[in-house]
Formats: C-alpha cells, structure tokens, sequence
C-alpha cells in the first residue's frame, strides 16, 4: 500500500454508480481506456452503453473540473494545451420530471420550455467549469479572484437581463437555481389560476435558442481567459435516454449545424438514440455529422490480459484502485487470492485414463455424436491425437460437463461451489463496470477482514460462498427489470422463457459440443420481439453477438443475440457465448403490450 | 399563501364543521362513499363531486355515483385520473361567492394524486382569501385479495412540486413505501440518488401490513442510510413534522426528492412538506395494477387532517 496515497473516509467499493461518487473518488478510481480519449476530440459523438456500463463516468471525465485532475501525462497536457475544455450536464429522472408533467402543452410550448431548461442548465455546468478552468489556469490567487469577479459581473448582467449583478461564481450559480425553480413555481400558478400562457418574465433571456446563452458564456470566458480559437468546448450531455423522441430531434438539430467551436458528446442507452431527424429539411448522417461510440462488451473487462503500456488488466486496476482509495481496509487483498481459479471457466489438463472423472463425464452426459467424435480422435495412432482431443472437443464441453453434472448431483443441503473464481466474477460481470464494482462489493462483505490470515492463502473466500454470492447476484439482475417503465412484466416473462429453454436444452438433453445461450431474429421476426429485444439490450439483460462474421455493432432486428452472463448462475448456464436458436422456436406466451 | 398548520382533528370535528366547498371523488371503490356518507349536505354549501373518466361504467362506481346524485344532487364532473384540468376550472369558477375566510373539505380516499395536488396548488397561488382552511378525509382500506402487481408506466414530478430540479447538488431520495416493492425499487434504480431514506407506515391498518411493506421493500432498504422510520398512517401531523425535521437535515447540503409510495395520509405529506420546503421535489410514479383490485373495503379507521393557509 503506497503511504503517500491518501485514502477516502468512505469504502468505495460501496458505490458502484459513478453518479454518486465525488469528484474527488471517481478522479482516483477511474481507468481511461481508448474509448474515453476517442471523446476528447472536436466532433460530435453519440455515447452508447447499456445501463451500468460507465457512461456516466465517461461523460464526467470529459468535464474540465474532472479530468484537470487526472493523473495521467496525456490529460495533463490537454489541459496545459487549452485545446479542449469540457462541461456536464444530465437530464437525469428529476429533470425530465418537470417536463414530463405538462401534458396541457401544446407541441411547440414543450419544446421552448425544453430549450428554456436545457439553456439554465448548462449555463449552470459552464460555472462549475469556469472555476475549474480558473483553478488550472491562473496560479496566482488574487489575479484569479479578480478574473472571477470580472467575468461573472459580465455574465450576470447578460443572463439576467440586466436585472442582477452577481460578484461571484457561488452568487451566480444560486441566482440561477432560483431563476430555474421560479420558473416552475410561475407555470404552476398560471395553470392553477386558469392563465396557461407561456409569455413569461421569469428568466427571459433563456427563452432563446437553444445553448444560446451558453455560447455567449463561452465566448466571454474565453476572451477573458485569452483561449484561442482552436479551444473546442466539449458539452457532454448525460442520460439521454430519459427524453423523448422530440427533444432528440432537437438536440440533433444543434448537431447537424454548423458547431462554432462547440461540440457534443451525448450519453444513451443503445436503440435508445430515437431518431435521425432533425427540425431542418435534412436528418442527420451518421460518421459525417456525428460519430456512435459503443461501450458494451470491451474485451479488456472481459479478461485477466495486461492492457496496453499497463502493468495489470483492467479488472485488477479497478480493484486495485478502489482497494487504494478505501484505505488500508483491503491491504494485500488482490482479485486473484481473494477469489481463485475457476472449476468452470479455467483450462485444465484433460486427464485420458479410462476411470477418470473426465472420461466419465464425457460417458454419461455427452451426445452420441460427441462421443463418436471423441473415440474416433482417441483411437487414432498420431502423437498429436490428446492435443488434437483438447481443441476439438475438450476445451468446449469440459466446463459444461462439470456444470452438468455438479447441478445433477446437487442436494439440497450440499453447498454449490461451481460458480466461482476470479474468470467467472469477470464473466458474469458482462464488462460491466457497475456489476463488476457490485460483485467486488458483495465479495469483500463476506472476507473478516480482522481474522485473516497473514498469509492469505487463495482463495480468501471460500468456493461456495463465492457461489452463493453469485447465484443472489444473478437472482437480483433477473428481479431487477421487471418493472421497468412500460413493459417490465413482458421483458421479465420474455427472459424467463427463454433462459427456461437454455437451462433445459442444457440440464435435460445430451451435451453437444456447445450450449445454446443466444437466440436468433430474422427480417420476419415480429416487431414485438424485436421491441423487448431492444429494450433487454439496453439494460444489459442481452448482447448483440459481435465476430468477424457479424461485425454490426447495433444490427437492426436481424441478428444473433446472447443472454447476459449475468443470468448465468441463476439459469445454470455457462456464462459462455454458445450457440443460437431462432427466437420463433423458442415458445414464447402472449405478452399483453406492445412497445 | 404561506401554509401556516397542519394538526390532527377528529371525526366528530368534521362531521360539526360547515363548509364553503366539499370535494368527493367517485370511483370503483366501496369506501369511495364512506365520508360522504357520514356529512350532513346541508353544512356544504357548494360540493364539487368528481368521477373517473376510467372505468365509469363499472357496476361498483355506478352504484357510488347514484348514492352522489341521491345524497348531493349531483352528477359527477367526470375527468380523466392523470388530468387536473377541471379542477382547477371548477375551482375558479367559485372564487367569487366566497368571503376572505375560505373552508374547504377533501375527501381524497379514492382521489388520484394529481387532483389533491392541484387542490393544493390551487390554494397556493390565491390572492382573494385571507385564510383558507381545508380539512383531508382518508378512509383506511381493508385488502381482501391483497393488490395485484403495480408496473410502471412513468415517472414524473407533481404539478407545481418541481422544485429545484435543475440544481446540480448532491441528490438525497426520501422513500415513502407501500405494498410495490419491485416498482420502488426500479424507481429507485432510475433515480441512482447519493443518499436515501425511507418512511413506512407503522402502526399501519393491520400489523400484517406493516411486516408485508418491511418484506416487500427489502432490497431497497439495503440501500437506506441509517433506519427505515417507522411514522403512524392516522397522523398527518405527525409524519409531517417528522419529515420536515428530515428536509431540514439534508436540504443545505443536497437536492431532495420525495417519492411517496405508500398510504396516502403519507403521500399528503410529503406533499405538505414540499410546501413548506417549496425547493424539494415530490415526484409521482404513475402505472397500473394488473387488474382492477375492487375487493377495497372502507374499515371504520379515518385519518383527519387540519391544513391551514393565511396569506
């Protein structure tokens, strides 16, 4: 444990949600990978992750007040360089709130109380980066003060209208908190006292178009700040997701247009960037107007495999770092000696006599088929033949016949241990940092972290704990879904149905060299399955399968599509990429809505 | 107006009192005509009856609506269970017979949110009235069949209870639990707040219930800091104060959003306290159950609440 490092009160293996984490605990946890520099650049780009894949952070990071204080050489020198100064701003759940409540609106009132919201929102983000941006660049404090008061004296009387001075950045931003709740307190009279009007007094200059007051904000920051020309600002807007069809469509129409010096990077889950269309003649096109970024499935939180220039995967990092900034709690505690090799997922030696468990394995749950192909390959007089055994058929059926046959001799009061070990923790997180933070959570709850051992013999929690742990996680992220907005109880019978049909496939019938975890649509596939197929990748409940063969990164209905790793260990799969079956064989009941 | 009181009263109280305006909302519901039942018409001199534009031709709601027209004279004002609009009309529409000092009672048993929101917002924004007093009815429900699953359809703030929602505070989420565990918590998983809190109502109709809200919400309670607070569902005024003592704590430091889902003597106030702490959030989720639960019978037990405005 490195001394100098200073450690937060709280343990931050107990905040797997990058919202809720200070600027000071992401900054120290967080782990760049290629994906987030790709966003410090001056074009537009679509951010799409399923829920809990890290958007959240990443749009963060971009923000000045954040990424100033990463340590890393490369953001270091963007910010030294003045090339890109980034801001944050969210329509999380409370903000879409307020405009969702106005039902009595016509289409255009919606759509200037949108611009009116977004426009004091991110004048609002531009102070947070202003203070950050003054911090960076004015070393000496008095000239910094003095810079503040030049710059918000200006801003002030512009987004005030001229009505209020402020002195401060604090005055400012408290001005405009109030400005945004009597705004909402004067539609709320009007509609009570029977005016429903929108010619409003309250904060009229943010009645404008839309990211107009920010712009000039920008403008007069960056003359003060003496920024050149070639300073992109970067607006990250979080949660997207939580906005209807119409609000993208503005908010592409800031993207077709010409950007001055002002790009966007927007957060969403994937499918859930729902329109193209602009309010201009012309929608917007993809790779020359923005970019899509996708963020699900990065290889690197899949395995244990170093990342570039790195001394360790990413996995361990985020462990690490959050073990760092806990304190010395979890001192000498590593993924590896926490949680141990996997039965499941782990090569090991094939063992060829003719007793062995292997062997017998392979005799009472492999397919006829297999097990011709097995003999066939044992009899042959090669040298290579073992070797030409494991590829073929070793390395895809050793971990399902384990499977199999630990959920065939389970009894009730035995304790399962099959689901266990650092690959399978790392699997049945879908690269999901959020799951993963989660799972490392509920691990180290169970370590007494006062009766250990000094020398910390591997693994420090036991196999069947790990087990248990694993199988109420999966319990959890299976439970979790089904009463999403709209058409939680279909999706939730949906999956159910399907994960039914794998765990049969794989637990009733003969092992064939695979087990079918995806599922198949077509062109013809209706639009109803393809509506909750989308809504599942968005909670990360499915994945598109990507290969070689299927390089798509955001296919449109036809496709191959695998059950999360996550539901693994509750539908006793293997959390593996298997085979697939055409959704239409799989018997799906009637569900009730449609999307 | 500036809410000055909000204290507990009894029946009797009610049943005494006369009144300029008396609000009933007609619906499937038995005990939707339990309180109006026990007031004598002739200490109303102006009652508004509203009736569901949903599920007006059920047996159950004809009935209720026939015992109005009987009792009141009145046909219901029908009006859809997610629209305020005629509320407020009515209302305004009444502004002028009344003197400076304004008595309102709500039956809000049966009433949906929105309606007792706009009531409530309604009072707000009046420049004519020096005081204005309104007394809430709740008739406690007994569950014969239990509830059928609640699935959410959207989640909104209340009219005119925004609060400072564009604020980039910290954000602290004030549960208040019912009976839809799973709905709360995927609220809760779309809110992803920095620090929650959680009310349930103990002592509740039946203990029973208490234990079925407590098993219900588990998971999210794993997710509360410090206890979940156990506040009574026949005192307004005491869950009131209490979580106004609450807000107190948290509001210099963090944006606050209520989500009552519970009992609605809970759900007021919250309400009451988003008037108080005019930058809290009080948000609403709406749904539907999966059926219709129309085995909701009135037990004896009232919840009567004083709620006093001066300008």
């Amino acid at each position: 444990m490195d001394d100098n490092i200073i450690p937060f009160e709280r343990d931050l293996f107990e905040v797997d949600n990058a919202r809720n984490l200070t600027t000071g605990e992401l900054v120290r946890t967080f782990v760049p990978t290629d994906n987030f520099w790709r966003l410090i650049s001056s074009k537009n780009q679509i951010i799409l992750g399923s829920r809990g894949s890290g958007k959240t952070a990443l749009a963060k990071m971009v923000s000045h007040s954040h990424l100033s204080r990463l340590d890393s050489d490369y953001a270091k020198k963007v910010i030294s360089g003045q090339k890109f100064i980034g801001l944050y701003v969210s329509t999380k759940t409370e903000w879409v709130g307020a405009l969702k409540n106005k039902g009595w609106q016509s289409e255009e009132e919606r759509e200037r109380f949108f611009q009116w919201k977004m426009n004091i929102s991110t004048c609002l983000s531009l102070l947070v980066t202003l203070k950050s941006c003054l911090k960076s660049f004015i070393g000496d404090l008095e000239k910094r003060v003095r810079t503040e008061r030049q710059i918000i004296v200006e801003l002030s009387k512009l987004w005030s209208h001229n009505e209020k001075t402020c002195h401060s950045i604090k005055e400012l931003e408290e001005y405009l908190d109030r400005t945004g709740f009597e705004k909402n307190i004067e539609i709320a009279r009007r509609r009570a006292l029977g005016d429903e009007s929108l010619n409003s007094i309250v904060g009229i200059v943010f009645d404008t178009g839309l990211f107009q007051p920010l712009r000039i904000g920008i403008k007069l920051i960056s003359e003060s700040l003496g920024l050149t020309e070639e300073c992109a600002w970067l607006l990250a807007v979080d949660e997207t997701e939580n906005l209807d069809e119409m609000y993208h469509r503005i908010l592409n129409s800031e993207m077709r247009a010409d950007p001055g010096n002002l790009f966007f990077k927007i957060t969403t889950m994937p499918y859930c960037h729902y329109t193209l269309n602009t309010n201009m003649a012309v929608p917007l096109e993809v790779n020359h107007d923005f970019e899509y970024v996708y963020i699900d499935q990065d290889d690197n939180l899949f395995s244990l495999k170093k990342i570039k220039n790195h001394p360790r995967s990413l996995v361990e990092t985020i462990f690490r770092k959050r073990v760092q900034a806990s304190g010395r709690r979890y001192e000498g505690i590593t993924v590896q000696n926490l949680l141990g090799q996997s039965k499941l997922l782990d090569s090991q030696e094939w063992d060829f006599s003719i007793d062995s468990k292997d062997m017998k394995l392979l005799e009472t749950y492999a397919s006829e088929v297999v097990k011709k192909k097995a003999s066939e390959i044992l009899q042959r007089s090669n040298a290579d033949k073992h070797k030409e055994f494991k590829n073929q058929i070793g390395r895809k059926v050793r971990g399902i016949l384990t499977l199999r046959d630990a959920i065939s001799n389970h009894r009730g009061n035995q304790n399962l241990d099959i689901y266990s070990g650092v690959s399978m923790a790392i699997a049945c997180a879908d690269a999901n940092p959020r799951r993963l933070i989660r799972l490392y959570n509920k691990f180290l709850k169970k370590v007494r972290i006062d009766k250990l051992d000094q020398s910390l013999k591997t693994p420090i929690l036991p196999p069947h704990v790990q087990n248990d742990i694993l199988i109420s996680f999966s319990q959890d992220v299976f439970n979790r879904f089904q009463n999403e907005e709209g058409l939680g109880p279909d999706l939730h019978r949906f999956i159910q149905t399907i994960g039914e049909y794998m765990k049969k496939s794989l637990h009733e019938n003969p092992i064939a060299y695979e087990q079918i975890s995806s599922i198949r649509l077509t062109e013809s596939s209706s639009e109803l399955y393809w509506g909750l197929v989308k809504r599942a990748i968005g909670l990360g409940i499915l994945y598109h399968n990507v290969n070689m063969e299927n390089p798509n990164l955001m296919p449109e209905k036809e496709g191959t599509f695998r059950l999360a790793y996550a539901l693994a260990p509750y539908f006793k799969l293997l959390p593996r990429k298997g085979d697939s079956r055409r959704l239409e064989s799989i018997v799906i009941p009637k569900t009730k809505k449609l999307l | 107006m500036r809410l000055v009181n909000v204290v507990d009263i009894t029946e009797e109280e009610v049943v005494k009192n006369e009144y300029n305006v008396a609000i009933f909302c007609s619906g499937f519901e038995r005990r939707a005509i339990s309180l109006a039942k026990r007031l004598d018409p002739q200490k109303i001199s102006h009652p508004l009856i509203f009736g569901f534009i949903e599920g007006k031709n059920e047996i159950n709601r004809i009935e209720n609506d026939e015992f109005y027209k009987l009792k009141f004279g009145l046909s219901p004002i029908l009006e859809s269970k997610k629209s305020d609009k005629s509320i407020y009309h009515q209302l305004n529409s009444l502004t002028s017979k009344f003197n400076r000092k304004l008595t309102l009672f709500v039956d809000y048993s049966s009433m949906p949110r929105i309606w007792y929101t706009a009531i409530l917002n309604w009072i707000m924004y009046q420049n004519e009235f020096k005081t204005v007093t309104i007394d809430f009815g709740y008739s406690l429900a007994e569950y014969q069949n239990g509830l059928s699953l609640f699935t959410v359809d959207d989640i909104m703030s209340l009219p005119g209870f925004e609060g400072g929602s564009i604020s980039q505070m910290d954000n602290t989420a004030i549960f208040g639990l019912g009976f839809d565990g799973s709905a709360a918590l995927s609220v809760f998983d779309k809110l992803e707040p920095d620090t929650t809190l959680a009310f349930y109502a103990k002592p509740g109709k039946h203990v029973d219930y208490e234990e079925k809200t407590l098993a219900e919400n588990s998971e999210l309670i794993d997710n509360v800091h410090g206890r979940t607070i156990a506040l009574p569902i026949t005192s307004v005024e005491t869950t009131f104060r209490y979580l106004g003592e609450l807000v107190s704590v948290y509001k210099n430091n963090s944006h606050i959003t209520f989500v009552p889902m519970g009992p609605k003597p809970h759900v007021l106030a919250s309400l009451l306290v988003g008037l108080r702490f005019r930058m809290v959030t009080c948000l609403y989720v709406s749904g539907e159950r999966q059926k219709n639960d129309k085995k909701i019978n009135p037990s004896e037990l009232l919840t009567t609440t004083r709620v006093t405005f001066e300008s």
